[in-house]
């Protein structure tokens, strides 16, 4: 578990420790395309189908958190006020954005630390993301379609990287897509409904990084457990998203017990998982009473 | 509930529900076509999981929820036994908002090497029925003589099974491969490196 996951998957191309957030902006409306950006390129997304236009935005290269809201900035201005005629920007339902996050530089310990935390407050930030997104069959939480548990528990047992990020496709519509660890070397978000001001993406990453950076100050899956035991379930929350806990409390509201606690009976299940053993009889182990 | 809004036309709300199970006014039910009213609608046709006959509802109707059904274990009368399976969706590329042969995994986890090929008259059968409502024999009728007679492996909550095992009666839990307990003067007990799971058990047998 403490081996750099770099040192186990292999991709084209390393990139620097420093640039750790990707974006994809599926948009849909009219005068999408743009000439030239040093930081953004567009393809035509074959799963949009808005009128007059579907386009998808994605950074060329991914960039560090702190540029995220210039970045942002940049391609809203490109395309409202540079372009002629200025874009107009109605996304529906259908658009999304994912966010990646850089994990070529976690150890394996840390990769599994950012999971179970993302997956403890998941509930939380799929209510900021709005009702729409709940159950959404393009971003499926982890009590919607569990495979992904029981994938992260074989993990947890069996220490196997390569497996758990293999079957790209069966495991890309869920909110959390591990699938992308493999492709691209990040974890990749996918449930944020596109906003019509596409500023309002930097307030997502920003919760985002939380959850990143407070889970490695955990020491071990089982002390994310303890920790909501012993504070309650406000007071994790508060220890997760910081100085950005209103961003979220404004949007969802204060109810946040029955979330948090429901996310906690999921990661307790692959924080106690215990590795195979390594000599198993023949027929079933019987447990010690 | 907030409904989908993201339906182009007819045939992508087909490619979406047709032969899926969604649940319409708390019952899951399959989807077996869709129709457009000529304006303003769509006519979902379904029928309810195990009892004939097929109903209609507008898709934007309240009652009409797209949220993933709850799975979780299923007891199956198999080759004349009582055995359960482990019904999962998959977050799966695939464009069906319900549940589908294409988006669920049905494994055994007392018997890992038995693959149940029939998921298709598992999916739409009156065992999973049962399982989405949370209807499960209690403990106590399990360890009635008659019912474990018949019986491999049993569970009585979505989440936990009785495994019967040479004279021994096993207890196990969904997302685990080994047993977590076994039954002792009737009443399930966990092994002590499963004790976590305390809460979440006796929860259970208090409902029961």
């Amino acid at each position: 578990m403490n081996n750099r996951v770099k040192d186990i998957i292999i991709w084209d191309r390393l990139f620097d420790p420093k640039q750790t957030i990707g974006i994809e902006i599926e948009m849909e409306g009219q005068n999408l395309s743009f000439n030239n950006s040093i930081y953004w390129k567009y393809t035509h997304d074959g799963s949009l189908r808005g009128t007059p236009e579907s386009i998808e935005y994605l950074l060329k290269e991914p960039i560090q958190k702190r540029e995220v809201s210039r970045v942002l900035k940049l391609l809203k201005d490109l395309m409202l006020i540079k372009r002629k005629p200025p874009a107009r920007f109605t996304p529906s339902d259908r658009c999304g954005v994912h966010i990646h996050i850089n994990i070529q530089y976690f150890t394996e310990e840390n990769l599994i630390k950012f999971m179970c935390t993302y997956l403890a407050v998941e509930n939380l930030l799929l209510r900021y993301c709005g009702e729409a997104r709940q159950g959404n069959l393009f971003c499926l939480r982890a009590i919607d379609a569990n495979t992904l548990i029981s994938k992260l528990i074989e993990y947890r047992q069996d220490g196997d990287l390569l497996k758990l990020t293999s079957r790209a496709l069966d495991i890309k519509y869920a909110a959390m897509n591990l699938g992308a660890i493999r492709e691209h070397g990040s974890l990749e978000f996918r449930a944020l409904k596109t906003p019509n001001n596409i500023e309002k993406i930097n307030e997502w990453v920003k919760l985002l990084c939380c959850v990143r950076d407070q889970s490695i100050t955990f020491s071990s899956l089982e002390d994310i457990v303890e920790t909501v035991s012993r504070y309650g379930a406000d007071q994790f929350v508060r220890m997760i998203f910081q100085r950005h806990t209103n961003t979220l409390i404004n949007v969802i509201g204060p109810d946040i017990e029955d979330d948090i606690l429901e996310g906690i009976r999921i990661i307790q299940d692959i924080a106690y998982a215990k590795p195979l053993q390594q000599n198993k009889q023949e027929g079933i182990n019987l447990p010690d009473y | 509930m907030k409904k989908y809004n993201g339906f182009f036309d007819l045939d992508h709300v087909r490619m979406y529900l047709n032969n899926s199970i969604i649940m319409i006014e708390n019952e899951p039910c399959v989807i077996n076509e869709v129709n457009s009213d000529g304006e303003w609608d769509y006519i979902l046709h379904y029928s309810r999981i195990g009892i004939a006959g097929i109903r209609e509802i507008e898709v934007t109707n309240t009652s009409v929820s797209f949220i993933p059904i709850k799975l979780g274990l299923v007891n199956i009368l198999y080759r004349g036994k009582n055995k359960t399976f482990i019904m999962r969706r998959r977050p799966n590329r695939m464009w069906k908002i319900g549940l589908n042969t294409a988006n669920m995994v049905c494994t055994n986890i007392v018997n890992p090497g038995l693959k149940l090929w029939m998921h298709r008259n598992i999916l739409f059968s009156r065992e999973l029925y049962k399982t989405v409502q949370g209807d499960f024999p209690t403990v106590e009728k399990i360890l009635d003589e008659n019912t474990l007679k018949n019986t491999e492996s049993i569970a009585f909550n979505r989440e936990f099974l009785i495994h019967k095992y040479n004279r021994k009666l096993l207890l196990w839990y969904f997302n685990y491969s080994v047993p977590v307990g076994k039954i002792k003067r009737n009443k399930p007990q966990l092994s002590n490196e499963f004790l976590f799971l305390k809460e979440k058990l006796e929860g259970i047998l208090n409902e029961q």
